[in-house]
């Protein structure tokens, strides 16, 4: 639905704004992080293309190592464009519930290998009936609440008796347990280490309740972009679910390995004193509950005064030199959040367009 | 773009698939109605906000309704969008500011009258020089907003300097003010309106001249009586208010299913911020069925019970969702289920959805 795409070569100061931009050099020393990390383990990235819902991106990071060929979705319809786009090994990480929705599930399986998470009785049931009715398999992994209190089985005797049943049924294929955690503030590395040990082991101890009554575990896919270089140390851990590292977002800068690579480009449209309009507001930047974006460079000295639907008021706290015409951009305070109110991403090196790239599964909701 | 599972005509709107965004067309038709009623009585025109829900072909059944002069979305991207559906007359929200966005306010202004706002003499300077260029004229309009909230100028400033200034320059026709009015800002008393009438009085070239008087207002119904100086009132959220009791269906929602339910008085929704926007406050339960929105993930949205009683709800079962902000929750959607007595009768595109320019 977006008409603008500028011409390769553009420079920064001649893009028109608000534009969503990729920091190319940025998110590919992100990806090699994630490759360096992963190079001689048994571990591997799971890249999650909630977060850049643009197949492109993700089979570079594929590319260029440390992953398992694979990447996981939030949704059905995020998992249909990947498999259009080429990538075929996915894991659903939300329940599916509905038999149109699971029909499709099930049909997309005779295209790629496909994995879901479950987390109830009936819904596997139905599921397996799906895939039956499609002559489909698809892979099943019990998602664990660790942390989170969201979906998820609570106990290791609801995820025993979810693996025995997956084990009867046709049509799915049981291989693990899935969990996904996170982490508040700015923790050091020993409190990610620490925390995300705490998270891990709770899933792992899933695994071994469910292999003590006799039923394989092949799959553990569990932790994040917080606790990458800590999954890795865990044995037991096959896969790990990355999404937010490829374009990082402000709260997550204290993991300075990696740079923010996506960011909003915007101008500045008015200056009042101490008070200075930008032309992006809650509809390209997104502010959940107040969590407002963050000004790169003015950390400490712009912050948001007020968003409106399409502009937002930034508050100086000390004398700036922006004009009427002056670009800033904004780092967000959640990358899947912002990227899914775009349609496509103009990739920068060196203040140069190079690429833009559609974000096509873009508002896949369902 | 969105991918839901398309559903016959006829379908129920609880059979959807979801997240959904939907409108109930007679809803709507009846908030049309109530607006027009109100505008016959007064001798104002209605400009509707169409930004707020992108799509040209629900702006259609707004501007058929007698009182409608002409249309304001925010961004030059958008007006694009619904010019290229046949609107002539809009008003931009946005300044335009550099040249690219010049350039396309003046390939733009060949086919159809568009209005832009100018707070400052250099970009007055700019437009004045890229449309002299052309040979061309363009339509502007002063805001005046009593906050930083707001963009445009303060009764404090010179707004008659500027507007003299402006005028001097050639190629930019002064068209009127603009003034935002809501709850954030309830501008007008007395005082304003002595100021503004004054303003008028300064900045008409002639006394017989007509500047067109704008005010953006979130509470026509409330306010229509307090805009005696003004003839255009642009509002959007009219079309969604589900406050009349005879729907079942509110004017326009986000259906959602269960999708998990791991614990007593925990449920988990398929809708999350990607699918409904929290910016602007959490969602609420369109009908009391003892549950309320907790909190809200990306992908989902966790419900709670509200009291003791036993709740029956199962995976699978619909819930509807009022959005905190509907322009949020439409900017979300490429398609909108249209409603008809309880079925789908129709989808729509948000056409100007992510054209932020």
């Amino acid at each position: 639905m977006h008409d603008y795409r500028p011409i390769y070569g553009t420079d920064k100061q001649d893009l028109e704004t608000p534009c969503l931009v990729i920091d190319l050099d940025a998110m590919e020393n992100n990806f090699d992080v994630i490759s360096k990390e992963y190079s001689n383990t048994v571990c591997k990235m799971r890249q999650h293309a909630k977060n850049i819902k643009c197949p492109e991106i993700l089979q570079k990071q594929i590319a260029q190592g440390g992953t398992n060929g694979g990447i996981c979705t939030a949704k059905v319809s995020e998992a249909e464009l990947m498999v259009e786009g080429g990538i075929t090994d996915i894991l659903i990480t939300s329940q599916i519930v509905g038999k149109d929705k699971l029909d499709r599930l099930t049909a997309l399986a005779k295209r790629g290998n496909i994995k879901v998470c479950v987390d109830n009785r009936d819904n596997l049931i139905e599921l397996s009936t799906s895939a039956v009715r499609n002559e489909s398999v698809v892979g099943i992994l019990i998602e664990v609440d660790t942390s989170m209190n969201r979906a998820g089985i609570r106990n290791s005797e609801e995820a025993v008796a979810l693996a025995k049943i997956a084990q009867t049924l046709p049509g799915v294929k049981f291989l693990g347990v899935m969990s996904h955690q996170t982490i508040d503030g700015e923790p050091d590395r020993e409190t990610r280490f620490l925390e995300g040990k705490k998270y891990i082991d709770m899933c792992l101890a899933i695994k071994t309740a469910i292999e003590n009554e006799g039923i394989p575990v092949t799959v553990v896919s569990s932790g994040e972009t917080f606790t990458y270089d800590v999954a890795t140390r865990i044995q037991g851990v096959t896969e790990v679910e990355g999404g937010t590292y490829a374009l990082m977002s402000d709260p997550t800068s204290y993991m300075n390995e990696f740079t923010i690579a996506g960011k909003v480009l915007v101008t500045v449209i008015d200056v009042k004193g101490k008070y200075i309009t930008i032309d992006a507001g809650y509809r390209e930047l997104g502010g959940p509950l107040g969590i407002t974006p963050v000004v790169e460079g003015f950390k400490e000295i712009l912050e948001f005064e007020c968003m409106s639907d399409t502009y937002s008021v930034l508050r100086s706290h000390s004398e700036v030199s922006l004009d009427i015409g002056s670009l800033l951009y904004l780092h967000s305070s959640q990358s899947d959040i912002l990227v899914n109110r775009w349609d496509s991403f103009v990739g920068l090196r060196k203040d140069r367009v190079e690429l833009v790239l559609d974000i096509t599964a873009r508002g896949c909701h369902n | 773009m969105e991918r839901p599972v398309s559903k016959p005509i006829g379908t129920s709107l609880y059979y959807l698939d979801t997240p959904a965004l939907f409108i109930n067309k007679a809803n709507i038709q009846a908030n049309i109605s109530k607006v027009d009623r109100i505008f016959t009585e007064s001798n104002k025109f209605l400009r509707p906000d169409m930004s707020i829900h992108g799509s040209p072909t629900l702006g259609q059944i707004q501007i058929q309704a007698d009182h409608s002069k002409g249309i304001y979305v925010h961004t030059l991207s958008q007006a694009l969008k619904f010019s290229e559906a046949g609107y002539r007359d809009i008003t931009i929200g946005m300044p335009v500011i550099g040249s690219g966005k010049l350039t396309f306010a003046l390939e733009m202004s060949r086919d159809i009258k568009i209005s832009i706002p100018i707070t400052n003499l250099n970009n007055a300077k700019n437009i004045s020089h890229m449309f002299s260029e052309s040979g061309m004229e363009i339509l502007f309009y002063v805001p005046i907003s009593n906050s930083i909230k707001s963009i445009g100028l303060s009764m404090t400033d010179d707004i008659t300097g500027l507007v003299n200034e402006i005028k001097r320059l050639g190629n930019l026709k002064f068209n009127g003010y603009f003034v935002v009015n809501n709850e954030d800002q309830n501008i007008i008393d007395e005082t304003f309106n002595s100021q503004l009438s004054s303003l008028i009085e300064s900045t008409s070239s002639t006394q017989s001249t007509h500047l067109n008087m704008a005010i953006s207002s979130s509470n026509i119904d409330q306010d229509l009586g307090k805009y005696s100086l003004f003839d255009e009132i642009i509002n959007g959220t009219y079309l969604f208010d589900s406050s009349n009791e005879d729907f079942d269906i509110p004017a326009c929602g986000v259906l959602s299913s269960v999708m998990s339910h791991p614990e007593e008085n925990n449920w988990y929704l398929d809708c999350g911020q990607k699918a409904i926007s929290i910016d602007r406050g959490l969602p609420t339960i369109n009908k009391s069925i003892g549950v309320k929105v907790d909190r809200m993930s990306a992908e989902h949205g966790c419900i709670v019970s509200t009291g003791t009683e036993k709740i029956d709800l199962k995976l699978g079962d619909r819930i509807i969702l009022n959005p905190a902000n509907i322009g949020d929750a439409f900017n979300l959607y490429d398609f909108i289920n249209v409603i008809d007595d309880g079925k789908l009768t129709n989808v729509w595109t948000t056409e100007a959805r992510g054209h932020y320019r």
